[in-house]
């Protein structure tokens, strides 16, 4: 059996999570992914949490919010197929989800008053993690989308994301919070009541010991309040636990071509594995590619530079020139042939599964050029219906430059 | 020497912490590794920290003056909290009770406080031996989340022995005679956006930057006169330069595209903006030592 293609891969996945180091191009490869599947029929979501304006950019919007936008901008997709994308803002996510787990408003306006509950979900470090991964559990349950492509955070070494649920689930466990929450029946009891709990009290004093008896008052009441959501937060934790190990889930691990990136995807993979939910397949991404000129190439390139130059006593000028444009060459012969080393060492390590290449997209492209071009890069054998015009002046492009080629070798 | 460049390698040598970020895939390391090597010139000692599950310094520093730690939050909690509390005793009870120990686990800025509390205590006790401290942060985003965490900590806690502690490391991140912060950015797009925002909140947490530097600006292997020959021969009937025409386009654009942006960089940033070229050997070793040639020109 052949292991599926890029497009089989990722049209059978209801989650696809993008995993790779910084700087990789991450976010363009998951709107192209949820991209190809809205062309293919689907009701898409990519869910990004790069706030750079170049995504919304080549999606033709003038900005993306913490809510679904459809992404109208590509015209004449498949008549069931949607676009949908979201910029997630953390902060509003908390708050939002505050608004549908505490009903009564009073009770609202404490959590949401409350230092601790401010810092949790302002500015204290892992707020961005928790947060995606609370959101995206929010967009599964809805069952507005039928594919979610997830765009996961830059974290330094891309996989605390997946312990968060973990930690989430943990952070709300019995075990913290057992001690801190009122007794049944005496709801005024509030957190001192619980030092005649001989474990929460020593608990409580050794952590206002070493964070300040104001701060361990301020826990205490944070959790208190929190008393009716703990259950619903523990049950979402493990929720998307469940969810990334799904055998519908597909984890993607995007890498660039250089051996820092490879090292790094390994790493993820490996952790990945750990987890029980190891990289579906890889994708290479900006991979360099260079021609070999056929003999005579370069002189019938220095003849015609010599004609337009003004005729043979230019040809000592052309000729530099045309030698020139073969340094550059040269040089891109050279960086392909290392890029060309590292997919070489990915498929080796992957095997058997599937390491997928992405084009290097030249410099000074419009966002949306660029990400037309990263489209067409990866599934060109299998072109949606009518996307878009630009696809297919891009298309038209390609195989002229293709057709030059011919009649240049020829 | 250019006055930038001789103003940063100054830097080096005076402040006690230099804090190297940028966005994910810039050459932070890189830089890290080849300004550790050029202040070993001139210190007797350097240290390099990296905050890293799988430590990456050590493979590209070289030399006996240049050392490099890895400060991972789990394996000093046990430290920072010796000396915090002091009393042996005590420590061990916190650590053995498992509600303080979740709490500590899962509780957002408990691991990035203890991280930044064995730093600064890493930075004073070098910082008694002439030693300067380089420190290879996290990218952008989080670089600033874990530089915030002080400030984040001291006010949520407000008094107490970690406030105090959050006090200490902040009095330093914020202290421009011993703490400054080099941002390491590449000449495209999307790297200059997040470096431009970077800047600015660094400036509004009152982090002082000593540079900017660009790493991997491409030389140029075409005249000026080229591009117009090149568009030309591409314009008129026929196959023009063939197959060589396209990699050169590609080539010019790219180095249009580096220098607009560095422009974009110099009309945002006051700190000085210190360029580097790209190095083509893909050994991150050769690189480092590209580097350092090109700081000390």
């Amino acid at each position: 059996m052949t292991p599926p293609d890029l497009a089989q891969l990722i049209d059978g996945a209801s989650l696809v999570v993008c995993l790779g180091s910084g700087g990789v191009g991450k976010t363009t490869l998951s709107a192209v992914l949820a991209l190809r599947q809205a062309a293919s029929g689907q009701r898409a979501l990519v869910l990004t949490i790069d706030p750079a304006r170049r995504l919304a950019d080549a999606l033709g919007m003038t900005s993306l919010t913490n809510d679904p936008a459809p992404v109208t901008s590509f015209a004449k997709m498949h008549p069931d197929g949607a676009l949908s994308a979201l910029m997630l803002d953390p902060t509003a996510t908390f708050d939002h989800l505050i608004g549908i787990l505490v009903a009564d408003p009073e009770r609202r306006a404490t959590l949401l008053g409350n230092r601790f509950y401010q810092h949790l979900s302002r500015s204290l470090a892992g707020t961005l993690e928790y947060m995606a991964v609370e959101r995206l559990h929010a967009l599964v349950k809805s069952e507005q989308f039928d594919r979610i492509v997830l765009d996961t955070p830059p974290t330094t070494n891309a996989l605390d994301f997946l312990e968060t649920p973990d930690r989430v689930a943990l952070f709300f466990s019995d075990k913290v919070v057992r001690w801190f929450l009122p007794n049944t029946g005496k709801p005024s009891g509030g957190w001192t009541s619980r030092l005649f709990n001989r474990a929460g009290s020593t608990a409580l004093l050794l952590l206002g010991r070493v964070a300040g008896e104001e701060f361990a008052q301020e826990t205490a009441t944070f959790f208190g309040t929190f008393a009716d959501l703990l259950a619903s937060f523990r049950l979402r934790g493990v929720e998307i636990g469940n969810l990334l190990r799904d055998k519908r889930t597909v984890f993607l691990v995007v890498c660039a071509p250089d051996h820092n990136r490879l090292a790094e995807a390994k790493a993820i993979d490996q952790r990945l594995r750990e987890a029980g939910c190891g990289a579906a397949a890889f994708v290479v991404n900006r991979v360099d590619q260079a021609f070999v000129p056929a003999p005579g190439e370069l002189e019938s390139a220095v003849e015609r530079a010599t004609v337009l130059l003004g005729g043979t006593g230019e040809r000592d000028r052309a000729r530099a020139f045309v030698e020139r444009l073969e340094n550059v060459r040269r040089a891109q012969e050279s960086a392909a042939a290392q890029h060309a080393a590292v997919v070489d060492e990915l498929r080796a390590y992957a095997r058997p599964r599937s390491v997928f290449t992405a084009p290097l997209v030249p410099a000074g492209q419009s966002a949306r050029a660029s990400l037309l071009a990263l489209y067409l890069g990866l599934f060109a054998e299998t072109p949606p219906a009518g996307i878009e015009p630009a696809v297919a002046l891009a298309k038209a492009a390609r195989a002229e430059r293709r057709g030059r080629r011919v009649t240049d070798t020829q | 020497m250019r006055a930038e460049t001789s103003h940063l390698l100054n830097a080096l040598e005076q402040r006690q912490l230099i804090l190297v970020t940028g966005k994910g895939g810039t050459g932070k390391s890189t830089l890290v590794a080849a300004l550790a090597t050029l202040a070993a010139r001139r210190c007797e000692r350097v240290l390099v920290v990296e905050f890293n599950a799988t430590p990456r310094l050590p493979a590209l520093i070289d030399g006996a003056a240049v050392r490099a730690i890895n400060i991972e939050a789990d394996q000093v909690v046990g430290t920072v909290l010796q000396r915090l509390l002091r009393l042996p005793a005590i420590v061990s009870r916190v650590l053995n009770n498992r509600v303080v120990r979740i709490f500590a686990n899962t509780s957002p800025a408990a691991r990035e406080m203890i991280a930044m509390d064995e730093l600064r205590d890493v930075v004073e006790r070098s910082a008694a031996e002439n030693c300067p401290v380089i420190a290879d942060l996290p990218a952008s985003g989080h670089a600033l989340s874990f530089l915030d965490t002080p400030r984040a900590v001291r006010d949520l806690l407000r008094v107490g022995p970690i406030a105090q502690v959050a006090l200490r490391a902040e009095q330093l991140l914020l202290d421009p005679a011993r703490c400054e912060m080099v941002v390491v950015t590449l000449p495209e797009e999307l790297p200059v956006n997040e470096t431009l925002e970077l800047v600015e909140r660094a400036r509004q947490l009152k982090l002082a930057c000593l540079a900017v530097v660009v790493n991997q600006v491409p030389a140029s292997l075409l005249d000026p006169d080229d591009r117009p020959l090149l568009d030309a021969l591409h314009a008129q009937d026929g196959p023009g330069v063939g197959r060589y025409d396209a990699p050169a386009r590609q080539h010019s654009e790219q180095l249009a595209q580096a220098r607009t942006q560095i422009e974009r960089l110099r009309s945002a940033v006051k700190a000085p903006i210190i360029e580097l070229p790209r190095c083509a050997q893909p050994d991150a070793r050769c690189c480092v030592d590209a580097l350092v040639q090109a700081l000390s020109a």
